[in-house]
């Protein structure tokens, strides 16, 4: 019962949130310099009255601010998000063709995060001020300091173009046709085609792309299972296990790991909420087609249609998986429910 | 403190290397004119895309223009946006994070409500679009920086804020009848303000790379300016000649290691819970 409580809590409080962001897209429009009518039809459209009419009628352009934001929500809740000045398409079907791109890049790269951001975060606690928790310091600083257009950059550089080691820009190599849309997700798509050198080969494109945009939450979770595993270490219960006499190693992964890994999930969530939003340089010059180089597109022409499509969706996802790690985390740690 | 720190310079290598390369960069920017080789923007269209040299230590654009020199400069930017972005945004937030905790209650809750709707949108995302909203200059990208950022130091101070506000010397400076304003900056910001200080000092980096992001999407400054980010953006359309993007890339890179750097170890230097041994 506490814990339905507690979910129902963070649902209703997703809901808020949610209408205060939409609120904050409508504001952020309405600074829009100059007429919002010239700003979202074409020259063409801007032409033919009828259609200036109409546009202003369907969003309530002609009525009080009020009206129109009441219209904008009404709008929204239809999931009619407007027409992309620049592809001349419904943002929604946009944006529905772009997203399991951005989804499989950005699931590939957290678990890639995830799992060494870990494994070194441990190492480096269990070898605290050695050569190799400098070392692994280190990296975990490159990681959160290297931009990561410049990173993308330098990869594609050496290890595509100079070593011909992995595959660069794009989802496919061109010998591949793009397998029939089931979810989206190539790797899974190809597989269900039971094609499996169609999914090595979407998995080699991913790992490019993959790395660069792990790098920063690899960083962030490196430097935070460090810190927090070395807290866990030093409180009573572990001093305890450790007078019984239990090995360094099985009092790290039997007990302090539990722990000491319930704040990474925090940090593994926000990761991949970024992940969304760090896609749009990563997509950009990898040639993903994904949300971010939609994304960067529309804000290169000004399509605010399609920018306020897509600012929606990132806050969207981003609350979303928010709400799951708080969840999660009353699940996991009872502590926090109780408080 | 000042003993620690002493003790920090000879112990901890990362901290050292940190403040020796933050240094090198801000006496580079502050000397440019001193040490740059040749005008940042004048082209010289008969030596364009030259590889690195003994006249162009680091090589020419595609305008002719010594990269080495427009690097120089370049650090005055970046240095500048990021430096200010920290300044502002970290003055905005210590004020209103300390007022929201401070005052607590129904004020409180709206508050954060608020700044948390702002970061429910990703950083990167929410400054392209102040930006696009408001067109693209040095300015702008800077206004939408602090923007962004301001959020996450009311959040830092609120939460320091609510257990300072708690200690027994300011319900003494309240039974003396001091005003609230009073206490919250006599007391409660004083006290609350150092782990602000550390975040502020890694933040500087994170800034610097927004700020060279935003630039490389073409968010930023306006060309010619030399500025890191659109030098490496430059560079993308002449993927074989590494050094026109390589070398941007490694001042940014450079400059966020060092802030880092710096902002680990003063992390480790107040942090006492970190300094126990295992």
């Amino acid at each position: 019962m506490e814990r339905l409580k507690f979910i129902g809590k963070r649902l209703v409080y997703l809901v808020i949130m949610l209408i205060g962001v939409a609120t904050l897209v409508f504001i952020l429009t309405k600074m829009v310099p100059g007429d919002p009518v010239t700003a979202n039809l074409s020259q063409r459209a801007l032409g033919d009255p009828e259609i200036v009419a109409a546009y202003k009628a369907k969003y309530g352009l002609d009525q009080p601010i009020y009206v129109q934001y009441i219209k904008y929500m009404q709008n929204l809740l239809k999931l009619d998000l407007g027409t992309s000045i620049r592809t001349n398409k419904p943002v929604l079907d946009e944006l529905s063709r772009c997203y399991p791109a951005t989804i499989e890049l950005a699931l590939f790269a957290i678990v890639l995060a995830a799992i060494f951001g870990i494994l070194f975060g441990i190492i480096s606690a269990i070898r605290r001020n050695s050569a190799v928790d400098q070392i692994v310091r280190a990296i975990s600083v490159t990681g959160v300091s290297i931009p990561s257009f410049w990173f993308a950059l330098l990869v594609l550089y050496f290890i595509y173009y100079k070593l011909h080691l992995l595959p660069g820009p794009g989802r496919l190599s061109n010998s591949f046709s793009a397998p029939a849309t089931v979810t989206g997700l190539y790797v899974i798509d190809s597989l269900l085609e039971g094609n499996i050198p169609k999914a090595l080969d979407a998995i080699s494109h991913l790992i490019l792309p993959g790395t660069v945009l792990a790098a920063f939450t690899m960083g962030l979770i490196t430097r935070t299972t460090r810190s927090n595993l070395l807290d866990v270490m030093s409180t009573d219960y572990i001093r305890t296990a450790r007078a019984k006499g239990l090995g360094r190693a099985g009092l790290i992964i039997r007990h302090a790991l539990g722990n000491a890994l319930i704040p990474v999930l925090t940090v593994i969530g926000l990761g991949l909420g970024n992940l969304l939003g760090g896609m749009v340089l990563v997509e950009t010059i990898f040639n993903w087609p994904g949300v971010g180089q939609f994304a960067y597109e529309s804000v290169l022409s000004n399509d605010f249609p399609a920018i306020i499509g897509v600012a929606l969706l990132i806050a969207l996802n981003y609350m979303i998986i928010n709400t799951v790690v708080d969840i999660l985390y009353g699940v996991i740690d009872p502590r926090v429910r109780c408080s | 403190m000042l003993r620690s720190l002493k003790k920090m310079f000879k112990s901890n290598y990362l901290f050292t290397l940190g403040v020796i390369i933050c240094l090198a960069w801000i006496i580079a920017a502050i000397l440019a004119p001193a040490i740059a080789p040749y005008d940042p923007v004048v082209q010289d269209l008969t030596a364009r895309l030259q590889p690195p040299s003994a006249q162009h230590w680091f090589g020419t654009d595609n305008f002719g223009r010594d990269i080495f020199s427009r690097v120089i400069y370049g650090g005055r930017y970046s240095l500048l946006a990021g430096c200010l972005t920290v300044v502002i945004a970290g003055a905005i937030g210590t004020f209103y994070g300390a007022i929201a905790g401070y005052v607590g209650g129904q004020v409180d809750n709206v508050m954060m409500r608020l700044s948390e709707m702002i970061l429910s949108f990703p950083s990167l995302i929410l400054a392209m679009i102040i930006n696009a909203v408001m067109g693209s200059n040095l300015f702008n990208t800077m206004f939408a920086l602090i923007i962004v950022a301001w959020p996450t130091y009311a959040r830092m101070m609120r939460s320091v804020v609510l257990s300072v506000k708690e200690n027994e010397y300011v319900t003494a400076s309240e039974a003396l009848g001091a005003s609230k304003m009073r206490i919250l900056m006599k007391e409660v910001i004083p006290n609350s303000i150092s782990s602000v200080l550390i975040m502020a000092t890694t933040d500087i980096g994170n800034q610097i790379l927004m700020f060279s992001t935003l630039s490389f999407l073409g968010l930023g400054s306006a060309p010619p300016t030399p500025e890191w980010g659109m030098m490496v953006s430059d560079g993308v359309d002449y993927f074989n000649k590494f050094w026109v993007a390589g070398f941007p890339g490694l001042a940014i890179f450079t400059m966020a290691v060092g802030a880092n750097f710096i902002g680990d170890g003063l992390r480790d230097l107040l942090d006492p819970k970190l300094r126990k041994q295992f």
